[in-house]
């Protein structure tokens, strides 16, 4: 793994919030957001290569992509709470992106059909990758909060997965296949 | 003026709060936080459910202590990740439920290999109250017992195995690697007033049924029936009061709502703060006749740390890929165990001292997708049915070993630098050694050996990498018990050498931490120094 285990968040299991405890007392009264959805760190422009950039990681296929799922709401609301510092960083990588396709391509990520936008990407998972470092570790960090956001939303949880646990179950049956059970070594 | 000042409400201190006011003690306990609501835990919230309530404002009690309100330090370039949880039950609102034996293989280790200092006890001194604490605790496991992990009558019947466990049990019967049921303190029958474990898998977000042991709903509102049970909530101590005669006389303690200092008096004191506060209490306990913390006249006080190391290795198996959902939640965490082998006569003589066991946290659907994606390399459509078709087929191995005490490794508290009270700093100096590397090589080689038995699709890690010290949230031995007061702080009894009236009995009593989780033997513990505690109260000796 490239990113080390933490017990804590493990032994929460399934729900471990992807951003950090983010409140130092109970408040469970605490006041709603009203109205439409806004993005409170990303601009318009960086909202929409986001947009872009998670679909292409996670597409529409016979299931909803990232956009559906609203992963750029995710993104927007881990940046905002996050450090200052990550929120910077993810800044200048979208710069760095946007720069990047205009010396290849003439134009900025968003505005790439998607084989060019197939490419870079390409380029910058490609292990070892000749882009820039920078680059490189931006796109990580773009799919790994593309992957937790599309992972934990209700589209890439059920309709993707296919997910039914964290419920109430009378009786846990377990391993109920037999050619699980007779299966040996070797095999 | 109480009899007994408990400090601390999670598995020791909660337990010795249990077992004197059961007795008729009265108990004045001191807790480092309040209650959480059970009404507002988010057992079954799904993660897309606490993203939009998040989104909203809206936070789950926050059961981590933040280090930003109590800060500890670290030597530059030797980070230590301590966990706290400062409120009702403690740690055992969240724990992992491990239960696990201790057995004379752990007792007597020092005398077969020379390293530390023995257990002042034997399992035939603790077997009475594993028997009592797994009753009380409802433990579930298996029929099994080995010189590693005694048997039990006292055990609920065991959760059947998922499907990856199913494979992962056939991949050890082949190596000759034992493997068990886990035994774990979800009750599989209804028990103490709790309706069974319903199988969500949500327990690290407390559970809603009180299905599994916590102090905070199986043993404090016990306590509190018995009328000799007061708590005082928020009380962040920050040090024990001594008397001229150089016995305990109550404790200093600070109000985390208010700031004020408030001093409290007692008979005798409880310290179950968990290991690095109790340590740190006693450390800051200074007096003329104490000059380098109450009882540290060994110089043993905050030395000779312990714990457990980890490490991770994951895999998917191919027998399951693409077989589609299946609700893998059971009771959280593995069904299976594989208890230490590395000492068996058929297994070639290891080139490091003490072993390891196995735990498997997450199989199968246990988890959401993103587990599964972050392991997988690439972008686009293929990634997305590449994610599917392991999301079922996923096993994860957890490798616990023995990491040995040190004396260098340490907790010292730092005059120059006071928390929000004006009270000193601990400082946590901690390093893995030598005997942590070779065994860790020995954890990573058998869980390959394993997945390679399988035929298993293994997610590539770094053989030299290790989780930060701390990680296991399983610290010990910075007051360890021990016969001779000159190389321990506690006799058998929890019970300090230097002072008569002063007991400690969370795992920093514990003399080296073998590779089993704790709980259940500070529980077994903090119950026979109570007892013994209320012998000597009884009789007048204290």
């Amino acid at each position: 793994m490239r990113e080390p285990i933490d017990r804590r968040q493990a032994l929460r299991r399934l729900g471990a919030p992807a951003v950090a405890p983010l409140f130092s007392h109970l408040h469970p009264a605490l006041p709603k957001a009203e109205g439409p959805w806004k993005p409170r760190f990303l601009n318009e422009s960086e909202l929409e290569t986001v947009t872009s950039l998670a679909e292409r990681i996670i597409p529409e296929t016979d299931t909803p992509g990232a956009r559906r799922a609203l992963v750029h709401q995710f993104v927007d609301f881990v940046l905002a709470e996050g450090e200052a510092a990550a929120r910077e960083r993810f800044r200048e990588g979208l710069a760095w992106l946007d720069k990047r396709c205009g010396s290849l391509f003439g134009r900025p990520f968003a505005r790439l059909d998607e084989g060019q936008q197939d490419e870079i990407l390409t380029r910058l998972s490609s292990s070892p990758s000749s882009e820039e470092p920078a680059g490189v570790s931006f796109f990580g960090e773009t799919k790994r909060l593309s992957v937790d956001g599309y992972y934990r939303s209700e589209a890439g949880m059920t309709q993707e997965l296919g997910f039914e646990g964290r419920t109430f179950l009378a009786e846990f049956k377990g391993c109920t296949h037999p050619e699980h059970h007779s299966w040996k070594v070797g095999e | 003026m109480a009899d007994v000042i408990v400090v601390g409400s999670g598995a020791s201190g909660g337990m010795a709060a249990y077992n004197l006011t059961q007795k008729g003690v009265k108990v004045l306990l001191l807790d480092a936080g309040d209650e959480f609501d059970r009404r507002y835990f988010w057992t079954h919230t799904l993660p897309y459910e606490a993203d939009g309530r998040r989104r909203k404002g809206d936070a789950p009690p926050q059961f981590f202590l933040d280090k930003e309100e109590q800060p500890y330090l670290t030597p530059e370039g030797k980070p230590f990740d301590l966990a706290r949880v400062w409120g009702r039950g403690g740690k055992t609102n969240v724990w992992g439920r491990v239960s696990l034996r201790m057995s004379d293989l752990d007792f007597t280790a020092a005398e077969r290999d020379g390293w530390g200092i023995p257990w002042p006890i034997r399992y035939a001194d603790i077997a009475p109250y594993y028997d009592r604490a797994e009753q009380l605790m409802g433990v579930c496991g298996g029929t099994d017992d080995s010189d590693v992990l005694p048997g039990s009558r006292q055990l609920m019947p065991p959760p059947a195995p998922r499907c990856g466990e199913v494979f992962l049990q056939k991949a050890c019967d082949t190596l000759r690697i034992p493997m068990v049921a886990g035994r774990r303190a979800n009750f599989t029958r209804p028990h103490r007033g709790s309706v069974p474990c319903h199988y969500c898998g949500a327990c690290g977000d407390g559970c809603d049924t009180a299905s599994f042991f916590n102090t905070a709903d199986h043993l404090i509102p016990q306590a509190l029936e018995t009328g000799h049970l007061e708590i005082r909530p928020n009380a962040v101590v920050a040090r024990i009061l001594v008397d001229e005669r150089g016995r305990a006389s109550g404790v200093q303690y600070f109000d985390r709502r208010t700031g004020a200092e408030r001093q409290v008096k007692g008979r005798v004191v409880v310290l179950g703060a968990s290991a690095m506060d109790s340590t740190r209490i006693l450390l800051n306990s200074k007096s003329p006749r104490f000059p380098n913390g109450l009882g540290n006249g060994s110089d043993q006080l905050g030395r000779n740390f312990c714990e457990q190391q980890m490490v991770h290795v994951r895999g998917f198996l191919p027998q399951l890929f693409g077989r589609g959902y299946v609700n893998d939640d059971g009771i959280g965490g593995e069904h299976v165990y594989v208890p230490r082998f590395n000492h068996r006569p058929d297994r070639p003589k290891p080139d490091y001292l003490r072993g390891f066991g196995i735990q498997f946290w997450n199989t199968g659907a246990q988890t959401t997708g993103a587990d599964v994606a972050h392991s997988l390399p690439g972008f686009g459509a293929s990634f997305k049915a590449a994610v599917k078709k392991r999301y079922p087929a996923l096993v994860s191995l957890h490798p616990f070993g023995e990491v040995l005490s040190r004396a260098e490794n340490r907790v010292t508290v730092d005059e120059s630098r006071k928390d929000r009270y004006g009270v000193p700093l601990m400082k946590i100096d901690v390093g893995f050694g030598e005997n942590e590397r070779k065994m860790r090589r020995h954890m990573y080689d058998t869980c390959e050996e394993i997945l390679h038995t399988l035929g298993a699709e293994i997610v590539p890690f770094d053989r030299e990498a290790n989780d930060v010290p701390g990680s296991s949230i399983h610290e010990h031995a910075t007051c360890r018990m021990g016969k001779d007061p000159k190389t321990s702080v506690l006799n058998a009894f929890n019970q300090m050498h230097e002072v008569a009236n002063l007991f400690v009995v969370d795992g920093s009593a514990f003399t080296s931490a073998s590779e089993k989780n704790p709980t259940l033997t500070i529980v077994a513990l903090a119950w026979r120094a109570t007892d013994y505690l209320a012998e000597e109260m009884r009789t007048g000796r204290l």
